[in-house]
């Protein structure tokens, strides 16, 4: 999986799922203070991360350091490159 | 020999640093894989083939590629298990290639497909072979085999063992007979902290008796499979996870009773072994399903609505509930509303956690039902109705938890969906497994 594949695909769940609109969905956006999502919404993020990538995040610590959707982009990329990730 | 009791898998040849190595780095030493599904004879003590068909098992590639993620686990020996492994398409071609990992290769078989070319193959691998036999007289053969006339042909595959050499020091045979409920480990097998067996079609069991589907390498690595399983993680953690006396046991370092008989025989993996002989006349103490609800969770009749947990297994469990009209979620017309689903869910995922630490050494969190999504209501319950509800932990994160549910009646889905579950303790559950 390319990262401009999964940048696509991260996208994909939060226009799905959070019903964020695309303009929006800028890397340097803060989940939080730009996009609005809460700690409920970051369980969703994990469920919907899992799923779509085929990976097993549960209790990752760097999912708690993870602010803005480069982030997110980041942590996808490294997953897989760490080999968790089945797709990749 | 004659007589001798048949360990169908691996035996603990591995010695106690390596298994405490192992445990300490979250790696295998073994597995036991499953080829076939069932065999030339319904054998009585076939326990996977009773529950395998031939239908959708794991390709040779298949099997070649979880052989060679296991050995990347640590794996050092693969036990061939099957109502027949012999019957295998180029079962040969397989030994060798398990040898030629590196890996030893123990077969289990009830000695007819072993022919004379067979036997050859299997010693020139060094194979070790457990031979269910039981020699003492035709008729006990046939029983174990469940199969009349078997007894010849076992006989022979003996013979042609034999002659190709066994046994020897690098290619041992064990024989014996084995009694029909005796398919399971005993007393300080702790084989868990270190095998797992991988069944025909690809799910994950911890062992033989102990027959709750842990994952299906055909969906995720066994690494990933190891790693996430609850049911590991609560053997790894058994001293402060057992119920009822084998958790105060003196031996209790070294020994946690068989979980295979503890889980066939009371519903409950993390029960005391009623199999064990100091547990004799302690099985009132014993914990068995279904089990009454009333006092594994905090809330009490009426607002407590579930009534009996039927099941446990994976991250899973399935309670029942029978809708009375004392219920405060019960309408005039003896409807139950639609919002009781929900706290049907929650209390049963309430249910299972709280039956898991039952006289445990770990308390227990309070957790909050604060979500629902992706709900579908596709019927009413009433009054009179018996409701079974199966809940499933699909994610945790943090202090949170994603909850699956279905509530039915009879075979009728009435609810499904998802609640979201918030835990007031540090974590969850402690990670534990391959590499952490």
């Amino acid at each position: 999986m390319t990262e401009q594949e999964i940048r696509t695909m991260v996208n994909e769940i939060l226009e799905e799922y959070f019903e964020i609109e695309r303009d929006k969905l800028l890397p340097e956006m803060n989940i939080f203070e730009d996009l609005e999502l809460d700690s409920l919404d970051i369980v969703d993020l994990v469920v919907a991360m899992q799923k779509k990538f085929r990976v097993r995040i549960r209790d990752d610590e760097r999912i708690k350091s993870i602010r803005t959707l480069e982030d997110i982009y980041l942590f996808i990329l490294a997953l897989q490159e760490e080999g968790v990730s089945p797709g990749a | 020999m004659p007589g001798s009791r048949v360990r169908h898998v691996c035996s603990h040849e591995f010695t106690e640093e390596e298994i405490e190595e192992a445990v300490r780095s979250s790696r295998l030493l073994a597995i036991e894989i499953e080829l076939g599904p069932g065999g030339n004879a319904r054998c009585s003590s076939g326990y996977l083939s009773k529950r395998s068909t031939s239908k959708n098992e794991l390709s040779r590639r298949e099997v070649r590629e979880v052989i060679l993620q296991a050995r990347d686990l640590g794996a050092r020996k693969v036990s061939i298990l099957g109502g027949e492994a012999r019957g295998y398409p180029r079962i040969a071609e397989m030994i060798r290639f398990v040898r030629s990992k590196g890996l030893e290769v123990e077969m289990l078989a009830n000695g007819a497909g072993i022919t004379a070319d067979f036997a050859r193959e299997l010693f020139a691998n060094q194979v070790r072979v457990v031979l269910k036999m039981d020699p003492s007289s035709q008729d006990a053969q046939d029983v174990l085999a469940v199969t009349e006339g078997r007894f010849d042909l076992v006989q022979q595959g003996f013979r042609h063992l034999k002659e190709a050499g066994y046994p020897s020091d690098e290619a041992p045979l064990e024989v014996g007979a084995e009694e029909p409920e005796s398919s399971l480990r005993g007393h300080g097998c702790m084989q868990h902290k270190f095998s797992c067996l991988i069944c025909s079609q690809g799910d994950v069991i911890p062992c033989v008796g102990l027959s709750i589907p842990i994952g299906n390498v055909r969906e995720q690595r066994l690494y990933d499979i190891l790693k996430d399983s609850e049911v590991l993680e609560d053997l790894r953690n058994y001293r402060q996870r057992i119920k009822g006396p084998c958790g105060a046991c003196e031996e209790a370092d070294t020994c946690y009773g068989c979980r295979g008989a503890a889980y066939r025989l009371t519903g409950d993996y993390l029960a005391s072994d009623p199999l064990c002989w100091k547990n004799a006349d302690r099985q009132n103490e014993i914990a068995r399903l279904p089990f009454p609800i009333a006092g594994i969770i905090p809330q009490e009749r009426p607002m407590r609505i579930i009534d009996d947990l039927l099941e446990t297994g994976e991250r899973s469990g399935e309670v029942s509930a029978t809708v009375s009209d004392e219920m405060p979620f019960v309408d005039e017309d003896g409807a139950l509303d639609e919002a009781a689903y929900f706290e049907l869910m929650a209390q049963s995922i309430a249910a299972l956690n709280g039956f898991k630490q039952l006289g445990g050494s770990e308390s227990s969190s309070k957790g909050y039902l604060v979500g629902a999504q992706k709900i579908e209501i596709l019927g009413t319950a009433r009054v009179g109705d018996t409701l079974n509800i199966y809940v499933e932990k699909d994610v945790r994160f943090g202090k949170f938890a994603v909850v699956k549910g279905t509530v039915s009646r009879n075979t009728k889905v009435l609810a499904r969906g998802e609640i979201k579950i918030w835990h007031d303790t540090e974590d969850v559950r402690g990670p534990a497994g391959p590499g952490d």
